[in-house]
């Protein structure tokens, strides 16, 4: 009887790390930056989204924030910064305690 | 009433065209009351100095001389190099010489003071982008502004006042300064972790939207919920898109922002402001120590997702009981 190969999954494989390696050069003589640890400018430059990448299936409920989806971020400087989504999505607003003390203040619109 | 409340102080006044509110924590009721009317006098002159609504300014006697070498105090020297520096690091969506722009859809005299005017709008003389072409002699302290370009700091200069106020207070107690909604702190009431500010609803502005506890930061808001005129039929506020020089058409009616201090806070609420909701929070999500909310024209209301931090929830101020 002949033993099962697994030579196709392998072949998948290579493929997929020898497109990773190539899409992440590509990023990199692109001037992209990815906006995480050392990276990181101390004021990133204000700009403007200017497309979706999405490099993973849709994540289930339970799955983490850093589902690996990422958008692309033009600075002010002309530089490219690949945000992840998880830090750009918006979230909703959590509950005040009711029990928190009346504001002393206001924040609102100049008036 | 929380015990610590009590010792709480409060000065309250116009100036720089807005509501100001001035308070102290300590136990020294007369210290308070010298150190509060010391704040206020520092903010009284403050406006002298940068108020583009008094011809008698400094910032006025500047506008009037473009394309001069002009002397200019420390304090203005301050607020013009915040504010250079805040247009670039906003690309310019941050300009700090669009009082041009402003004057042309009627915003030429103190806000109260509008009456609705008709009119084909004023011709703009002065230049996109012309803040890159002032020009700072550091060594003389003298500024020279490009033909046709006049400043306004807007929202900056009131929070810069702000947080000078606040620190003139801290060397009393923990305190706050309210500049019209742009907020400086130092330290929190005794007891408290933090002081409890409200996100006044942009749509029905007698509400809440969230109660913030903020410790030794800054809160500012920014939006055209308020500060709108109707010019022959169409409504014009007061937040120019420097890319466009017209008020900016964008889908939110308020930005909230959380920072290390008001003048951070404002700069960025305004730019996310102009970005509008969708650009706006990634905007806001890609700055370092800032949280930010946004409530959008259909009602709709989004954060950072940081932002739960400064919302006063029972996982922040649950270990605090009412004394």
């Amino acid at each position: 009887m002949n033993k099962p190969t697994n030579k196709p999954t392998k072949t998948r494989r290579r493929w997929l790390k020898g497109s990773l390696a190539a899409a992440s050069l590509l990023a990199t003589l692109s001037g992209w930056k990815v906006l995480a640890g050392a990276d990181q400018p101390a004021h990133p430059a204000a700009g403007v989204a200017v497309q979706m990448a999405d490099s993973s299936p849709v994540p289930s409920v339970t799955a983490p924030q850093d589902s690996g989806r990422v958008v692309l971020f033009r600075g002010s400087n002309g530089q490219m910064y690949l945000l992840p989504l998880s830090e750009a999505d918006p979230a909703p607003l959590p509950q005040v305690d009711p029990s928190a003390p009346p504001p002393i203040a206001r924040t609102h619109s100049s008036r | 009433m929380h015990s610590a409340d009590r010792n709480l102080h409060e000065a309250t006044f116009r100036a720089m065209g807005c509501q100001m509110a001035l308070v102290v924590a300590t136990e020294d009721a007369q210290a308070a009351a010298v150190h509060l009317a010391a704040a206020r006098s520092l903010i009284d002159g403050l406006e002298d100095r940068l108020s583009r609504f008094r011809t008698t300014s400094e910032l006025s006697h500047l506008n009037a001389h473009p394309a001069r070498s002009m002397p200019v105090s420390e304090d203005l020297w301050e607020v013009l190099q915040l504010a250079i520096d805040g247009a670039r690091r906003t690309g310019g969506l941050y300009d700090p010489t669009i009082l041009d722009a402003l004057e042309s859809v009627g915003y030429d005299r103190p806000f109260q003071e509008m009456r609705g005017e008709n009119g084909p709008l004023r011709r703009l003389t002065s230049r996109p982008d012309s803040w890159r072409e002032i020009r700072l002699d550091s060594r003389a302290r003298t500024v020279t502004l490009p033909s046709g370009a006049r400043l306004d700091f807007g929202g900056i200069a009131k929070a810069w006042t702000a947080e000078r106020a606040a620190t003139s207070l801290s060397a009393l107690g923990p305190c706050l300064v309210d500049a019209g909604g742009d907020i400086a702190t130092r330290g929190a009431p005794p007891g408290r972790p933090g002081w409890p500010i409200g996100v006044a609803d942009p749509r029905h502005p007698d509400r809440d939207l969230t109660t913030l506890v903020v410790a030794h930061r800054g809160v500012a808001t920014s939006g055209v919920d308020f500060r709108r005129w109707r010019r022959d039929g169409t409504v014009y506020h007061h937040i120019i898109d420097p890319r466009t020089h017209l008020p900016a058409r964008t889908d939110l009616w308020s930005v909230t922002v959380v920072a290390a201090n008001a003048r951070e806070a404002n700069l960025h609420a305004i730019t996310a402001l102009i970005l509008g909701s969708k650009e706006g929070l990634r905007y806001l999500a890609a700055q370092y120590d800032i949280e930010g909310l946004a409530v959008d024209q259909e009602g709709g209301v989004r954060t950072t997702p940081g932002f739960c931090r400064q919302v006063w929830s029972k996982w922040i101020a649950g270990g605090v009981t009412d004394g």
